[in-house]
């Protein structure tokens, strides 16, 4: 659908790169849906937890991320370079290595990128960071207010994601999607 | 990969153990075990609210729990609790 426009750029997080990796719809995975719309881009540290240590671990959604990464569907960053002020900063708020990873990734990239996490504590430090962030969920309504997917094809996909998240979390997403609030 | 473990149990956790032996009609061995498992379930239901309530990350819950960040998702799927 409109394959003309431009892409939006997005950095992945694991649980949310995982999620879309998980669950079919018509036939396909989320992720592939996602592409489309996205140029999806992933920190080395993602790539490791995701496909490296998936495959290890024998998940078939790091069998389907493997294929897509060899195909060409994602970009994997080099190792991002850190502030030591920044990552001093966010230890000190708690967050793990690969957390760091993933802001120190995002401020190197263009200021149109989004993170994508369903990290909420992830997200409240990228968002005071003033990093342009959101939820797997939030994302899927972007790509349909830009014109990038079909809303009935969003709602199959909240339904079908629906068991990784909290009750209400998906309702919320598709009274938006449904312009009922 | 099961591995095993001797351990000194205290008065009232022998007295616990001795009284699910008894209730349960299990082996002291199947006792322990049960309140090991227990006892990490619990564990995992509290840092798993702690995550939800964005106080620590996910990738600090699975080093808590000495798992891979994929291992936990695995986890919760299993558990059927969200990741968001």
């Amino acid at each position: 659908m409109q394959n003309h426009k431009r892409k939006l750029p997005t950095l992945f997080d694991s649980g949310a790169l995982i999620t879309s990796a998980k669950f079919r719809v018509r036939g396909k995975l989320i992720i592939d849906y996602l592409v489309d719309g996205c140029r999806i881009i992933l920190s080395p540290e993602v790539k490791h937890e995701t496909i490296d240590m998936g495959l290890l671990f024998d998940y078939q959604d790091a069998q389907d991320l493997a294929e897509r990464l060899n195909t060409g569907s994602f970009q994997v960053l080099d190792t991002a370079i850190r502030d030591h002020e920044l990552e001093s900063a966010l230890t000190a708020l708690g967050l793990e290595n690969a957390d760091c990873a993933a802001i120190h990734t995002y401020k190197q990239m263009s200021k149109q990128t989004k993170l994508i996490t369903d990290d909420h504590k992830l997200f409240i430090c990228a968002t005071r960071l003033g990093l342009s962030v959101i939820f797997l969920p939030d994302l899927i309504l972007m790509l349909v207010n830009k014109g990038y997917m079909k809303a009935s094809l969003a709602t199959e996909i909240f339904e079908a994601m629906q068991p990784r998240y909290a009750r209400g979390f998906i309702v919320l997403s598709l009274k938006l999607l449904k312009g009922v609030i | 990969m099961a591995t095993a473990v001797s351990l000194e149990l205290d008065d009232r956790l022998q007295r616990f153990v001795a009284y699910l032996q008894k209730s349960k009609r299990i082996t002291s061995r199947e006792a322990a075990h049960n309140l090991l498992k227990a006892g990490y379930f619990l564990q995992v239901r509290q840092l798993h609210h702690q995550y939800l309530e964005g106080e620590i990350t996910f990738r600090r819950m699975a080093k808590e729990l000495g798992l891979e960040y994929r291992q936990l998702y695995g986890l919760l799927e299993e558990l059927n609790l969200p990741m968001a």
